[in-house]
């Protein structure tokens, strides 16, 4: 740390701050006056290569943002020098975050796998030795067919990580296998809840609430979200929409990077967003801030729900959340009254004891308020033409014979997850991993994992390291041996995102635009996982539903646009313009025609059919035992900015950026506890122990510690996420609010 | 040539440290060389005791008196035509006077590919003659940090607080008293 440089920041900031500062924003849109200034965008300009360099316009995939990108490379060996930001796309107007900047060392790292492996030590030494493509894929099409003609299909479980190119072949690839045991880290934990909800509430194909219309919002109310971590082009558009006069409001635990631009910050106890958004509807309707018509024309159960929401006063939902009763009303009202108010919300709201009923209670919110669909609003509906391989006609789920399916873990408690509408009926993990220890009802001895650094990505995080210790035959594809990989008995290397084509098109991505990856370089070992895919496949005679090659998949996706994938990657990006109101010409495809704010379908699952507040699993007051000797509420998940999950790990240029696993604490808690700034600290759940470094703040409640979620070994802070409890219907984990105790440690 | 100013938004600042590394690959920097730009966070108490937490993006300021000029004992720092401070590699003997002298910590003596050199922002010159933004300008997702000609500064910054030293320019309007 440059002291100097620190001591001009503290300088330079100063302690005086204008107590007006931006308060006529919330002012007038209280009294309905409010205006954005006109939007005025930089200038396009194209990317200039230095001599002897080549620009390839391509899209970063180190997260789900994928941001358009130029990759420079040698002219002459393809050697890639650089990734930056692309300043004439109209998607990220030439920005790019860190991950992005810095993904070279993906191809290059010299622990990167450029050869199949096979285990020569015992499982999970990490000893191995080279062995021939022929062979590793052989072995592992041998071991498929055999675990599961011994042990039926659902001993054999296919499992992987977040969203590629190649993620819903890979699923495909699972049903065509015959197994029902396929899962992923995410799906119940990040994504699933909030599209399932949107396939409840809203009805198959609203394609989510998540999609913003930012440049015309007048309120951005950001929930459970960090942007500028973790989704840079939505802190672009939040940035400038809040400098042409647009109020800020964001719920989160921590002062985060958003929380810290806000006009109002709803600092809530972990796991109390459930009181928080019963609160405010509790506000709303009986202060009549509700869009009666829309209401009336566009959603069913209304008068349920009114009935429903009685006893969350505003005095309730402070003292359960901890937010001043104030600030609570003032920002209820300013969404509220705002015409043009968007929701951005993530995973946060995946991550809690109640997962699929809080992202419902948040898109009720979204709907008695009349946000739906409008300018400025979460464009509910709206299609970017998706290019998609998230369908159910794609992955054929359908071919799972139905008593196979019902063998699929966690079948019978969470109806949400492991079957239809869940987007990607799925194995409950948790249930799964236990089972795989057990062995009982049935064993699970063979795993495939694509795309996983499973011990550092599931919660409970010990229980997953001794199921893969005890499996029979696990094969792994990846770019590194990572923890996980170090318990394979194959590893296929993969190709980097540098190193493939890919179809970007979701909501994540642009509310506009289909974006085209190409490959910028190309590095010999390795294979992109749909050819991988395609060749297990041959070996296990059902290659005709599969793709020999990447471009093949994508020419076949596109056929619909009349297109190949070569020319859409000339012509860089298809677009489609943003729609309003779709609803008007459409209607929402749920059983009524209309926003279910009382499911019918929760109820017949038996689950609840409206939103209502339960207790976190673990909180010091319904919890006091366990509070006696776990003091503090740990929350976990967040991403910092140089790393998604567990991925990025051996970069040294995003080492660098955060270079320890930090948990940050109250400086007056970390006091008590004879903790400093800085210092090694242990964190302690029943469920296991982690390391991390304090970092002090009072950007924390005293009672709250935060840990970072996706640091390897003895760091990994999903060693102490707690199984047992999940929510209702969907199995989520609680990470965002469960006890823990912390220690001063030695070094 | 006319004068150029590094503009500062310290309002816009979200502290996400892509300046920082978009800095550091365009200069290539290698891991362990402090990057030219640094945001850094710090949260205080304000005068009626509530807590803020802002950002600043720590930089070279680019001072008219700068007293890394005036340490160099090689004459290897000057200010160009844009107003901007430059230190010239090939005259830099690597003596490290500059980072002695320079009280923001925005200069830093590394070993390079191919000798040890002074190395500060240069408001990414040789990127800026390939007719693009420098680095951290183009890739700030806040977008606080601007390239502008004295009368677009002058525009930019009225009505706003704003302190300089020279050619860096840091402006906000929720800081009313900025260096203190």
């Amino acid at each position: 740390m440059n002291t100097r440089r620190r001591e001009f920041a503290v300088k330079l900031l100063g302690t005086e701050c204008d107590p007006d500062y931006r308060r006529d924003i919330l002012d007038s849109i209280l009294n309905g006056t409010h205006k954005l200034a006109p939007l005025q965008r930089k200038t396009p300009c194209k990317a200039a290569p230095k001599e002897g360099e080549e620009a390839v316009p391509t899209v970063c995939q180190s997260c789900h943002t994928t941001c358009e990108c130029i990759a420079y490379r040698d002219k002459e060996t393809h050697r890639v020098l650089r990734v930056e930001g692309d300043p004439d796309s109209p998607q990220t107007r030439g920005i790019i975050c860190s991950k992005g900047l810095a993904s070279p060392d993906l191809c290059y790292n010299p622990k990167r796998i450029l050869t199949p492996l096979k285990r020569v030590g015992k499982r999970g030494e990490g000893k191995f030795e080279p062995i021939s493509w022929e062979e590793a894929l052989d072995t592992t099409a041998e071991n498929l067919k055999k675990y599961r003609s011994e042990y039926g299909p659902q001993g054999v479980a296919i499992l992987e990580g977040t969203k590629r190119g190649w993620s819903r072949v890979f699923s495909r690839f699972a049903y065509a296998f015959g197994t029902p045991n396929h899962g992923a880290a995410g799906w119940a934990q990040c994504f699933l809840p909030r599209t399932t909800e949107c396939n409840i509430t809203f009805g198959p194909g609203a394609l989510y609430s998540e999609t913003q219309d930012y440049p015309n919002a007048q309120c951005i109310l950001v929930w459970g979200c960090n942007p500028p971590t973790s989704w840079p082009v939505r802190a672009n558009d939040i940035m400038e929409t809040r400098q042409r006069g647009a109020a800020l409001i964001v719920v989160d635990p921590y002062l985060s990077e958003i929380a810290a631009k806000a006009d109002i910050w709803l600092q809530i106890r972990p796991d109390t967003d459930m009181a928080l958004a019963l609160g405010m509807l509790h506000i709303i309707i009986k202060e009549k801030l509700y869009d009666e018509k829309f209401i009336n024309e566009w959603t069913v159960g209304f008068d349920e729900l009114c009935r429903s929401i009685e006893e969350y006063t505003p005095e309730w939902t402070a003292e359960k959340t901890g937010v001043d009763k104030e600030l609570l009303l003032k920002a209820t009202r300013v969404y509220a009254k705002c015409p043009a108010s968007s929701l951005c919300r993530s995973m946060a709201l995946d991550q809690v004891h109640d997962s699929l009923q809080v992202c419902r209670a948040t898109s009720i919110l979204i709907s008695i308020t009349g946000h739906v669909g409008k300018p400025g609003c979460n464009v509910v509906g709206s299609s970017r033409g998706e290019i998609s391989q998230n369908t159910f006609d794609f992955i054929r789920d359908y071919q799972i014979p139905e008593e196979v399916q019902k063998l699929r873990c966690g079948y019978d408690k969470f109806p949400f997850l492991t079957r239809r509408p869940c987007t990607i009926p799925s194995a409950h993990m948790p249930t799964f991993w236990q089972q795989v220890v057990s062995g009982e009802p049935y064993p699970i001895p063979c795993a495939m994992i694509f795309g996983s650094n499973a011990i550092v990505s599931y919660t409970n995080s010990n229980v997953v390291e001794k199921a893969l210790s005890g499996l029979e035959f696990l094969a792994v594809a990846d770019m590194y041996i990572t923890p996980t990989a170090k318990y394979a008995d194959i590893i296929f290397p993969v190709s980097t995102w540098l190193e493939r084509e890919n179809i970007l098109s979701n909501f994540q991505t642009d509310n506009t635009h289909t974006l085209f990856q190409q490959p910028v370089t190309h590095t010999p070992g390795t294979k992109n996982d749909i050819e991988i895919l395609y060749l297990l496949a041959k070996r296990l005679g059902f290659e005709d539903r599969f793709w020999e090659t990447p471009e093949a998949l994508y020419d076949y996706l596109l056929s619909p646009t009349g297109k190949t994938y070569r020319e859409c990657v000339k012509e860089r990006r298809l677009y489609a313009p943003l729609e309003y109101e779709v609803y008007r010409k459409k209607g929402f495809k749920t059983p009524s025609g209309k926003i279910e704010l009382y499911s019918k379908l929760m109820e017949e699952k038996g689950c609840d059919p409206l939103p209502r507040y339960t207790p976190s699993f673990q909180s010091i007051q319904d919890t006091p035992e366990l509070a006696a000797e776990y003091p503090l509420i740990m929350t976990t998940g967040r991403h910092e900015n140089a790393f998604r999950i567990s991925e990025n790990r051996l970069n040294p240029y995003l080492k660098e950026l955060v270079p320890k696993p930090y948990l940050e604490i109250n400086a007056d808690t970390a006091a008590k506890l004879g903790i400093s700034d800085g210092q090694k600290v242990l964190v302690e759940s029943p469920a296991g122990k982690a390391f991390a470094y304090a970092r002090c703040t009072y950007g924390i409640l005293p009672e709250v510690v935060m840990g970072i979620s996706g640091w390897w070994y003895e760091f990994n802070i999903n060693k102490t996420v707690p199984w047992g409890q999940y929510s209702q219907g969907i199995g989520s984990v609680s990470c965002r609010g469960y006890l823990c105790r912390v220690s001063p440690a030695e070094e | 040539m006319e004068n150029l100013y590094l503009l500062i938004d310290l309002d816009r600042c979200y502290g996400c440290k892509v300046c920082q590394t978009a800095c550091k690959m365009e200069h290539g920097l290698p891991v362990g060389v402090q990057s030219c730009i640094e945001p850094l966070r710090h949260e205080r108490r304000d005068g009626s005791g509530k807590l803020q937490c802002d950002f600043v993006p720590t930089v070279c300021l680019h001072c008219s008196e700068a007293e890394c000029m005036k340490a160099c004992p090689a004459g290897a720092i000057t200010r160009d035509d844009n107003g901007f401070v430059q230190i010239s590699g090939e005259e830099c003997i690597g003596c490290g006077s500059c980072e002695a002298a320079c009280p923001y910590g925005a200069v830093t003596v590394a070993e390079m590919a191919e000798s040890v050199k002074a190395v500060k922002c240069d408001l990414c010159v040789e990127r800026r003659g390939r007719g693009m933004e420098p680095a951290c300008v183009q890739h700030c997702l806040g977008q606080a940090i601007t390239l502008c000609t004295g009368a677009e500064l002058e525009s930019r910054t009225q009505g706003r607080n704003k302190w300089s030293v020279g050619h860096t320019v840091y402006m906000s309007s929720k800081m009313t008293k900025l260096y203190e």
